[in-house]
């Protein structure tokens, strides 16, 4: 969503997530937020402020008028001058960031903002990252965009800041190609093929200096990946022109999105029905005495997620979009700001999808693999609801990967905040049994349950869901074993 | 000339330059050249005092001692930490940097900067009092936590009127500065077991009668952390006698009750693990045990249909639990 700052007439995102139906615990969040506000860099969206307004937070950045380059992608990939570019500024980005010891952890086109001037900015970290964690090891849910990740942070096999040059790599591909190596198959394979094959190249007509620039960033071994301060020494973006040349993409889209390019989608969503209150509390206990007037208020929530069935998506907390802005008392919705409705009408649906179908035969577009978000229904309401552009996904970005207090040198990047632990991949075997269950199969089951309509078949799921953990119980380890040999046998038939 | 201005200067050089520098700061027109002056100062200064405490990786300890020694004789921690608000951004995180690497110097078992600040508490508080500055809050918020980690600061905090402004910064601020606050209170409370819970059973009246203001705060973060910290608090071995105090207070056990029944569902599930205790005891109190008796059927019927979506084991067994306890009455 975009308002306006009323004290500085400045336009600023608003990412609103209802700490209600968050998974996350509130003291993460706080985290991420401290983290935030500690970076300043013309590269990186700035951090405002946070506001709770009821149990929904308000956390207001940096707004870019430009959008992501997801969406700059729509009309057509970017030409190669472009690229070099964004690369470019990513990299000046990375290096502020890599030199405060932090890691960004999930750079890809729609997490890439170009200003109304073209200046690019880093975009989603903190704060959501935990809401939707690359890989939650806390939640034990199995969220994010397995395509941009390296090899060891597929592994988990610790990792530093050079996972960041690997995601700038793959991004770079996507730029030029339309999407990441892999896009077409399911994420799920994709975590196995990562680490397995031999990092992807850029293919095509391209400039020597541009594949040369993408194969140092997309080495197997991290320490053979050059730092972002060493990339910017390259002969491919020392050659890269002014970023206000960006601003030719800007309008391109401005161009193809007014030749109708992009359907508008019915912004209109069923409200969710606010429940009714629960009234007095003291209807329903017997204290057997005189009831005390003066209760506290009760706190000013609009509504409360109904909770669905477990695990199951819920997009129904999108529309407060709308109504929080109007009456809100320090910022106010921008009026007639197009784009804020059309940010906030393709959040809904279609861009937080359950696990693609893996036989899906077609190509998918960027921005549906740009997310594979199989989590609780909390973290996809959080994130439906408050972002800007929908395909920026916020997702686990900032790590301290230095203790907090012991930081900031650069060159001390090694002491991995190691978050995750989720996935277990190939040999790995010193996860948890029920990792797989409870990050893998039992998601999957729940982003079944949008898409069936009855419910009876939502007690199918529920039953299969149950089965799933009984036999998990009986047999602990089972759904790893059964995991590993459906993917094997996908393998097989698609692997030459 | 040219060959003097190369040498490093040196810790005490560092420390005075800074300290001309930061009364400078409010002097001349605001945005004059005197001011831009001071605090091109400042952060000069304080990034070489930073670059001392850190090296390249390889800091020289006779330099760390004579600037630590420096920092305190001149009581430049408390010039830091009253003075940072004035500073540009990057200078503020320079001074939690810097305060934080003196605050973990250790020589032996002693840390000479813990031992300095014992005997300059109003350090300490100032350092809590950043919270009433919006813009430096996380900053001082940080070294706060800092001091917290060791016992002294924290009990010196935890036995003074300071500490009851934690509330009124805990409310009276915006989300991600009430929420640090809030952090900082937990650590005050929960990082020095022993310690604290002898305070708590001293000075218990005083205690939760500010506690409950958070518990029972319209604010909705405020209610959902104090109310899950009140159990960790509550469930503590350490804090033993405060727990069987506050369940055999009915107005403790009305209040969870009551919150049981919040409109959200997190508070519910917090007050939940609240109100389990009142009921797991195996001596209740008399007044305790007439209300529970009184709302017997209600709160069997309750408890049977209370989260009954959530999954997990635990809160199912315990909830059949409670519902025993609650037949058995």
């Amino acid at each position: 969503m975009c308002s306006y700052d009323k004290r500085t007439q400045k336009t600023v995102a608003i990412k609103i997530i209802d700490l209600e139906s968050a998974e996350d615990e509130i003291e993460d969040i706080q985290q991420e937020i401290q983290i935030l506000s500690q970076l300043d860099s013309p590269h990186v969206t700035k951090y405002h402020g946070s506001f709770l307004k009821g149990s929904n937070l308000w956390i207001v950045m940096e707004y870019c008028s430009g959008g992501s380059c997801s969406d700059l992608m729509k009309p057509g990939v970017f030409r190669e001058e472009y690229i070099a570019i964004i690369v470019r500024e990513l990299l000046r980005g990375l290096e502020y960031l890599h030199s405060e010891g932090k890691l960004h952890r999930d750079i890809k086109a729609a997490n890439i903002l170009l200003s109304a001037g073209g200046e690019v900015k880093l975009a989603d970290f903190g704060v959501s990252g935990q809401l939707s964690g690359t890989l939650s090891a806390k939640k034990n849910t199995f969220v994010g965009t397995p395509y941009w990740m390296s090899p060891e942070v597929i592994k988990q096999s610790g990792y530093d800041h050079k996972a960041d040059i690997w995601s700038l790599g793959i991004t770079a591909i996507e730029l030029a190609k339309g999407e990441p190596p892999y896009a077409e198959l399911h994420p799920m394979k994709v975590l196995f093929l990562i680490p397995k094959n031999p990092p992807p190249t850029l293919e095509g007509n391209f400039t020597k200096s541009f594949r040369e620039f993408v194969s140092y960033c997309l080495q197997r071994d991290p320490k053979d990946r050059p730092s972002a301060r060493e990339l910017l020494k390259h002969k491919f973006v020392r050659m890269a022109k002014k970023t206000s040349y960006l601003t030719e993409l800007i309008e391109r889209h401005e161009r193809w999105r007014a030749e109708g390019g992009e359907r508008l989608e019915d912004e209109e969503r069923d409200n969710v029905s606010d429940l009714p209150e629960s009234g007095d509390p003291e209807d329903l206990w017997d204290f057997g005495t005189v009831r005390h007037v003066s209760r506290p208020g009760t706190i000013g929530r609009n509504n409360i997620q109904v909770s669905g069935p477990p695990l199951t998506w819920e997009n129904n907390g999108t529309p407060r979009t709308g109504s929080d802005g109007s009456d809100s008392s320090s910022l106010t919705q921008r009026p007639g700001s197009s784009s804020s409705t059309r940010y906030s009408s393709l959040a809904t649906k279609g861009d937080l999808p359950p696990l693609p179908p893996p036989a899906s035969p077609t190509k998918k577009k960027v921005d549906n693999q740009a997310t594979v978000r199989n989590g609780p229904p909390s973290a996809s309401t959080t994130l439906v609801n408050n972002t800007r552009a929908p395909q920026r996904q916020p997702s686990d970005e900032y790590d301290d990967y230095e203790d907090q207090y012991a930081e900031t040198y650069p060159d001390h990047a090694n002491v991995v905040q190691q978050k995750m632990a989720a996935l277990l991949l190939e040999e790995d075997d010193d996860l948890p049994d029920t990792t797989m269950l409870d990050s893998v199969v039992l998601p999957a089951i729940a982003s079944l349950f949008p898409r069936v309509t009855s419910q009876e078949a939502r007690v199918a799921l529920s039953a299969l869901q149950r089965a799933f953990t009984e036999a998990e119980r009986i047999i602990p380890g089972v759904t790893l074993e059964l995991v590993n040999e459906i993917v094997d046998s996908v393998e097989h038939v698609e692997e030459p | 000339m040219n060959f003097f201005k190369t040498k490093q200067r040196t810790p005490p050089d560092l420390v005075r330059g800074l300290r001309d520098a930061i009364p400078k700061l409010e002097t001349g027109a605001p945005g004059g050249e005197t001011r831009r002056k001071a605090n091109e100062d400042v952060s000069k200064n304080l990034q070489q005092i930073k670059a001392i405490l850190y090296g390249d990786g390889d800091p020289i300890p006779e330099l760390v001692a004579q600037l630590a020694q420096e920092t305190y004789s001149t009581d430049l921690l408390h010039s830091l930490v009253v003075n940072i608000s004035r500073f540009e951004f990057e200078a503020r995180k320079d001074v939690v940097q810097i305060f934080n690497n003196l605050l973990r110097r250790q020589i032996g078992s002693r840390y000479p900067t813990v031992e300095y600040l014992c005997s300059k508490p109003e350090i300490i508080f100032s350092t809590l009092g950043g919270y009433k500055n919006e813009e430096v809050a996380l900053n001082t918020g940080m070294i706060l936590k800092e001091m917290l980690r060791h016992e002294q600061l924290c009990k010196i905090l935890l036995y003074s009127d300071e500490f009851y402004k934690y509330p009124h910064y805990i409310e009276n601020t915006t989300f991600g500065i009430s929420c640090d606050a809030f952090a900082n209170l937990k650590e005050t409370l929960t990082r020095h077991k022993p310690m604290v819970a002898e305070y708590l059973d001293k000075n218990y009246d005083r205690f939760f009668s500010s506690y409950t203001t958070l518990i029972l705060s319209n604010n909705y973060v405020t209610k959902r952390q104090s109310l899950k910290l009140l159990g960790e608090i509550l469930l503590d071995r350490a804090n033993f006698n405060v727990m069987t105090r506050y369940i055999a207070n009915e107005a403790n056990l009305k209040m969870m009750m009551n919150l049981l029944r919040d409109k959200s569902k997190n508070i519910q599930f917090e007050a939940f693990h609240v109100f389990k205790v009142f009921v797991a005891n195996p001596k209740k109190p008399p007044q305790i045990e007439v209300i529970l008796r009184r709302n017997k059927d209600k709160l069997l019927v309750f408890l049977k249909n209370f989260h009954n979506d959530k999954e997990g084991k635990p809160l199912v067994d315990e909830k059949q639990f409670l519902i025993v306890q609650i037949q058995g009455l």
